[in-house]
């Protein structure tokens, strides 16, 4: 019993020796192992995943992708000691690769919040500055016979800016920003001549203000009778009477009224002082009633001929005349070849009141730029 | 009693190498992957781009609590929890395909939609633009308004050219950009009109 009793703890020593082997041995493993690099490809992971969330891959592309470059090399790097044996694993290429994914994902995901706020800040300024411009051509556009030029030019621009403006309130800055970078120039330059053919125009302005009184007071003057003014920009003819406005109506122009009167066939309105040479009614005109101007006045002849000398009108162009205040108007457009429409019942009242003789001036605005711009 | 010894030290080895050997979720690790790449076909990246980033941060800490238990000793490994957070990350990717798809699809139809409005627009604009007062020299003011309805359909065909594409985020941009531009000439023409009735 004894003996068996021994043979019995043999076999239980036996088995015990080969448990505690495999044991020390799974232990020297290990231990010679060393520690996985779990932590720091997690902190490289999480840092990829900022970035991410700061749209990295879009605002910070490079810094981005030497980040992804560099996560990837050290998941390779990792998987490729997994498959060595325990005893060959070596971690330390896993952690640098790890860190330096850390290091270049910090710097995109910082970078593209910089970029970012910078994009929105340039895009949201550059959208209001075109925004503007497109509105100051707009309005000149809609006021002005320059338009039609202008216009056509602004046009394509007008649906890009609108597309840009799209795109960024989506949140896709880069595709606005590329809209606005497309546009910018074209749109500034498009400004640039509008804004020097109005303040151009506009340079007669004071001149314009100093015959409006000189026909005001001259209303006034015993004999005179009434006297009128033609605004251009409002599109108004003024009638005064004892120095005082006493009515006004809606009037027509020549298709380009802007600027005065070059030659025959520009259709322009002419501006300048004229008195009324004749009154035509019935047969003698096509346009109900007419109150016949003297254009060209002596003024306009010298302008005439300067121009021509300088060049800047034909050797053979000739500088027009029958330039007439006349009824069949109230079409809601400006359509004359350079005369001054008013509808039919206006005239009629006009032409009661004027006779030949009558002063007028015709100007280009009696109101100033900044205002009929606001 | 030999016997027994051998037999007590198989069963120790039998239990070690049982527990080393868990099965890595090769399977589902593949599944995952080939579900991130079908939802960037429907370009769930584009337009659900939160929700995509998320799953595949996920399908990243996946592949490193993979590698983290390829790291440990064979006998301490286990792929239980990640084997479940696989076949989970497949299924939303799944799900996140069908809402992008869906999403898509919306935009589509928004696109769609206001095309149609666009094109009816621009029908109206030519309408009016044949009423619009003319004079003497309507022409070249009309001819204005006339370059830009060209204008808006050349941007249609641009529109059309990418639904084709399936780049449906910028046609939604143009669409939307030229219905302002057409409702303008709309209200240009319609006041200029009026304007004529009125005197």
């Amino acid at each position: 019993m004894d003996f068996k009793w021994l043979k019995n703890r043999r076999v239980i020593l036996t088995a015990g020796v080969i448990t505690a082997s495999v044991g020390a041995f799974a232990l020297i493993m290990l231990l010679s192992s060393g520690k996985p690099p779990t932590e720091k490809i997690e902190r490289a992971r999480k840092a990829i995943s900022e970035a991410v969330k700061e749209e990295a891959e879009i605002y910070s592309r490079e810094n981005f992708e030497v980040a992804q470059k560099w996560w990837r090399e050290s998941m390779d790097e990792w998987r490729e000691n997994n498959e060595r044996s325990v005893l060959l694993r070596r971690y330390d290429k896993v952690e640098e690769y790890a860190q330096n994914a850390i290091d270049e994902a910090e710097k995109a995901r910082e970078a593209a919040i910089i970029k970012k706020k910078e994009l929105k800040r340039a895009i949201e300024g550059k959208l209001e500055t075109l925004k503007k411009s497109v509105q100051y051509i707009q309005l000149v556009t809609g006021k002005l016979p320059i338009n039609h030029n202008i216009r056509n030019r602004a046009t394509p621009f007008i649906l890009k800016l609108n597309e840009a403006e799209q795109a960024f309130n989506r949140n896709n800055l880069i595709d606005a920003s590329k809209i606005l970078d497309s546009i910018s120039s074209g749109i500034e330059k498009l400004e640039g001549v509008t804004s020097s053919l109005l303040e151009d125009y506009f340079r007669s302005y004071p001149q314009w203000i100093k015959e409006d009184r000189e026909m005001r007071e001259l209303s006034s003057v015993k004999g005179i009778g009434v006297t009128l003014v033609v605004d251009k920009f409002s599109r108004k003819c003024i009638l005064y009477k004892s120095g005082k406005k006493f009515r006004e109506f809606d009037v027509e122009l020549g298709v380009n009224w802007l600027g005065d009167k070059v030659q025959r066939g520009d259709k322009a309105t002419p501006e300048g002082r004229y008195t009324i040479t004749a009154k035509k009614s019935g047969r003698s005109t096509i346009y109900y009633k007419a109150l016949l101007i003297n254009f060209p006045n002596k003024q306009d002849i010298k302008r005439f001929n300067d121009l021509k000398a300088k060049g800047r009108v034909p050797k053979n162009a000739h500088i027009g005349g029958l330039i007439e205040i006349h009824g069949g108007g109230g079409k809601g457009i400006d359509w004359t070849d350079g005369c001054v429409a008013l509808d039919n019942r206006d005239m009629d009242y006009l032409y009661s009141v004027c006779s030949v003789g009558t002063h007028i001036a015709i100007v280009g605005s009696l109101s100033p730029l900044q205002d009929i711009l606001k | 009693m030999k016997k027994i010894a051998f037999q007590i030290s198989a069963l120790v080895l039998m239990v070690v190498l049982a527990s080393g050997c868990a099965k890595l979720p090769q399977a589902e690790l593949d599944a995952a992957n080939a579900a991130v790449d079908s939802a960037k076909i429907v370009e769930a990246h584009r337009y659900l781009a939160d929700e995509f980033n998320a799953l595949s941060d996920s399908l990243n800490a996946a592949n490193v609590a993979i590698e983290a238990q390829k790291s440990k000793l064979f006998i301490s490994r286990n792929y239980n929890d990640i084997t479940e957070k696989l076949v989970k990350i497949t299924a939303d990717i799944k799900d996140l395909k069908v809402k992008a798809e869906e999403r898509k699809a919306q935009v589509s139809t928004e696109v769609q939609d206001t095309l149609a409005l666009l094109n009816a627009l621009i029908t109206e604009d030519k309408a009016l633009l044949a009423k619009a007062p003319k004079g003497k020299e309507g022409k070249a003011a009309l001819e204005a308004i006339q370059n830009d309805i060209t204008v808006l359909e050349a941007s249609v065909t641009e529109i059309n050219t990418l639904i084709t594409n399936g780049d449906y985020l910028t046609a939604q941009d143009k669409t939307n950009a030229s219905k302002a531009k057409a409702e303008a000439i709309k209200e240009e023409l319609n006041a200029a009109i009026l304007k004529t009735r009125r005197r």
